[in-house]
């Protein structure tokens, strides 16, 4: 009998047990679900900045835009990017170009070169002098990667003889500053006439890129980027 | 006789008769489980709709907005305001200071240009295979892949550990993760502007955006700057214009990058949230803050009196439980009436040994205490987990149609009162069988 009332104790005190517990587990309150640590964007993160002439995008969505392109699939996840817009070429407002770039701090710098220039008959010995006073303040800044796109071929009608001259000095012009200066050279030229020859609709109207030149551009500046370092 | 021969003598006579006390049990667990199950929806519910009312909010959350009051209608739940009046610091501060006020929260906000993801192209070598995953489908190159316009809006800056305080719902995903700088949500208007309607919230979450501002302008370049930003939830919010939500520390370095004096100027206050310390202080910290000069909204009429209706309701479902709760009585009842008849011969000789009416009456009023305990622990049990059936079930459909879900919400008091509650049942229900068991006397009780 008393072994018998024991037990009926025990089994008791368990059920009471486990109704609180049941009880209880209900009664959590929903709230925040925060768990982890907190993803910050900080002081040393990727900061890359595109330097262009003309809105990168151009008639493309801008989300199909090169460097946004290349900032999604080649740079850190939580990389700010900076679309530094020139509508008169670099050269021509050198210094407080300069200046506006530094104070951007940038780790990465990607340079769509010479085309205003190009178009205002700037010389192209000048070009390249100011290009490498330009590359050598950037590596004087100890900017970690700097890429460089030269000039790209024109899809329009054909040039003459000596505009394709004057290109090419440009362009040469430019591989000579990149190797001077440590800065990678992405040969968009090549890139944009293989595409051609082979029929792909990287250029539109204008020279202009398309979508697809867009995805192109952003490639060639990935191969180009590698291993190179991204932040200080 | 001793309490643990009534204990041995009544467990005895459970186990002698385990069908009988099982469904006596059962019906004690169905009536204690219906009336806790409905009592646990009925507090839920009442505790989502009243949510719904404040928009996720504290019920004593009062929207200030960036207005002069309007006399005429300062005393209506929602007025029409003044003229503007810009929500200022020093403002902010007096607002503080008001007696009965428990919270203040600044609502700012930034603007930008919201860039959705884009597919890389198909063809380029970022995306060599037409239809691969994440590419883009466009079958002409010039066309680009095919994109929703970007959303010029606002990034509305939150201090997401008040969110109780907030008017905000969480609809999918989760929230910010404290103090993150990359980690935003998305109200439904960014939904709807993507084209996307609420019951497909979720797909949003774990997309990237690019969140566009033009910087200031320092040199003869225009930088447009893009920061990345990941939509970790979808939220109903109702604190400011705006289709994103983030801590402040994102909106600041937002606002900072647009400000000439690189963000020194103070972000402009868009809104405050303040909460009274009691639901009925709320009209006298309303008639404050308009003193200060600022127009304020609060749903508080209308929380007052969709809580009286809901009352209503939780004492009609209270009622049907109880009614549950008390032919669950009448079955104990009649099992220890046949319990009695049939322990005639046994009460009797109990009594010609010596035992007392009392003892008698113990062990019967403990055998009915017993099956209301054990009906009391299992009904309780059965209805939470029926409630949280019917709140999962709940949330099934309230998430298909974009709606924030319930919380399960169970006071402590609702079990342990179950099973309380339960045991005074049996307890009264045993009274009377008990009753005449003790009064039988022995001589007829051995005859019968």
């Amino acid at each position: 009998m008393r072994r018998s009332a024991g037990r009926l104790e025990k089994v008791l005190a368990t059920a009471a047990a486990a109704a609180v517990v049941v009880g209880l587990s209900g009664c959590g309150a929903g709230g925040g679900d925060f768990s982890g640590p907190a993803p910050v964007r900080t002081g040393a993160a990727v900061t890359y900045v595109s330097i262009s002439e003309s809105p990168p995008a151009g008639s493309v969505d801008v989300r199909a835009s090169w460097p946004l392109l290349f900032e999604s699939t080649s740079l850190p996840r939580w990389a700010l990017t900076d679309e530094l817009v020139l509508p008169d070429g670099w050269v021509f407002s050198e210094g407080a170009v300069l200046d506006q770039l530094l104070a951007l701090r940038p780790t990465v710098v990607t340079l769509v070169a010479g085309l205003p220039e190009l178009s205002e008959g700037l010389a192209p010995g000048s070009f390249a002098a100011a290009l490498r006073r330009l590359l050598g303040a950037l590596r004087g800044a100890r900017v970690p990667t700097v890429l460089v796109a030269n000039l790209l071929p024109s899809s329009g009608p054909a040039t003459t003889p000596t505009q394709d001259a004057t290109v090419a000095a440009y362009n040469k012009a430019i591989a000579a500053a990149c190797a001077a200066e440590g800065a990678g050279l992405v040969n968009a030229d090549a890139l944009f006439t293989q595409a051609l020859r082979q029929g792909k609709a990287v250029l539109g109207p204008g020279d202009a890129l398309t979508a697809l030149g867009q995805g192109l551009l952003a490639s060639g500046f990935r191969s180009v980027l590698g291993h190179r370092p991204v932040s200080r | 006789m001793t309490w643990r021969d009534a204990i041995t003598l009544a467990t005895r006579e459970i186990r002698r008769r385990p069908a009988r006390a099982a469904l006596t049990v059962l019906s004690v667990v169905l009536a204690s489980a219906l009336l806790c199950a409905l009592l646990t929806i009925a507090g839920t519910a009442k505790t989502r709709v009243l949510s719904q009312l404040s928009h996720g909010g504290s019920l004593a959350g009062i929207s200030v907005e960036p207005d002069s009051p309007n006399p005429a209608q300062e005393t209506l739940d929602d007025p029409v305001p003044g003229p503007p009046n810009p929500i200022t610091p020093a403002a902010i501060a007096a607002i503080s200071r008001l007696a009965d006020v428990q919270t203040v929260l600044p609502i700012m906000a930034a603007s930008v240009e919201v860039v959705p993801p884009a597919p890389p192209p198909t063809g380029s070598t970022l995306c060599p295979a037409p239809g691969e995953s994440g590419c883009g489908t466009s079958s002409d190159p010039l066309d680009g892949p095919v994109m929703t316009p970007l959303l010029s809006t606002a990034v509305i800056g939150a201090n997401f550990t008040s969110v109780n305080a907030l008017p905000v719902t969480l609809l999918a995903g989760r929230l910010p993760l404290p103090g993150s700088s990359t980690e935003i949500v998305a109200d439904e208007q960014y939904l709807a502007a993507l084209g996307i309607t609420s019951s497909r919230a979720a797909e949003i979450v774990g997309t990237r955006v690019q969140l566009a501002t033009n910087l200031a302008a320092n040199g003869p370049g225009t930088v447009t700057r893009f920061e990345s930003a990941e939509i970790v939830g979808v939220v109903d919010q109702q604190m400011t214009t705006g289709d994103l939500v983030a801590w402040p520390q994102l909106v600041r370095s937002l606002y900072a990058s647009e400000t000439p004096a690189g963000g020194h100027a103070d972000l402009p206050i868009e809104g405050a949230v303040v909460v009274a310390r009691q639901l009925g202080e709320v009209s006298s910290v309303r008639a404050s803050i308009a003193a200060i000069g600022y127009s304020t909204a609060a749903p508080v009429g209308l929380i007052l009196s969709v809580g009286r209706y809901l009352h209503v309701v939780e004492l009609v479902l209270s009622g049907i439980g109880l009614v549950a709760l008390a032919i669950a009585a009448l079955g104990i009842a009649n099992a220890l009436f046949a319990a009695v008849r049939e322990r005639r011969r046994e009460i009797g000789v109990l009594k010609a040994i010596g035992a007392r009416d009392r003892d008698v009456l113990r062990i019967f009023l403990f055998e009915a205490g017993t099956l209301g305990v054990f009906g009391g622990i299992l009904g309780t049990a059965l209805g939470i987990v029926i409630a949280a059936g019917i709140a999962a079930n709940a949330n099934a459909y309230l998430h298909s149609q974009g709606l924030g879900g319930v919380t399960l919400s169970v006071p402590l008091l609702l079990p342990v009162g179950g099973v309380v509650g339960s045991c005074l049942v049996a307890l009264v229900a045993g009274a009377l069988p008990a009753h005449r068991a003790s009064r039988l006397p022995a001589r007829e009780a051995v005859d019968a």
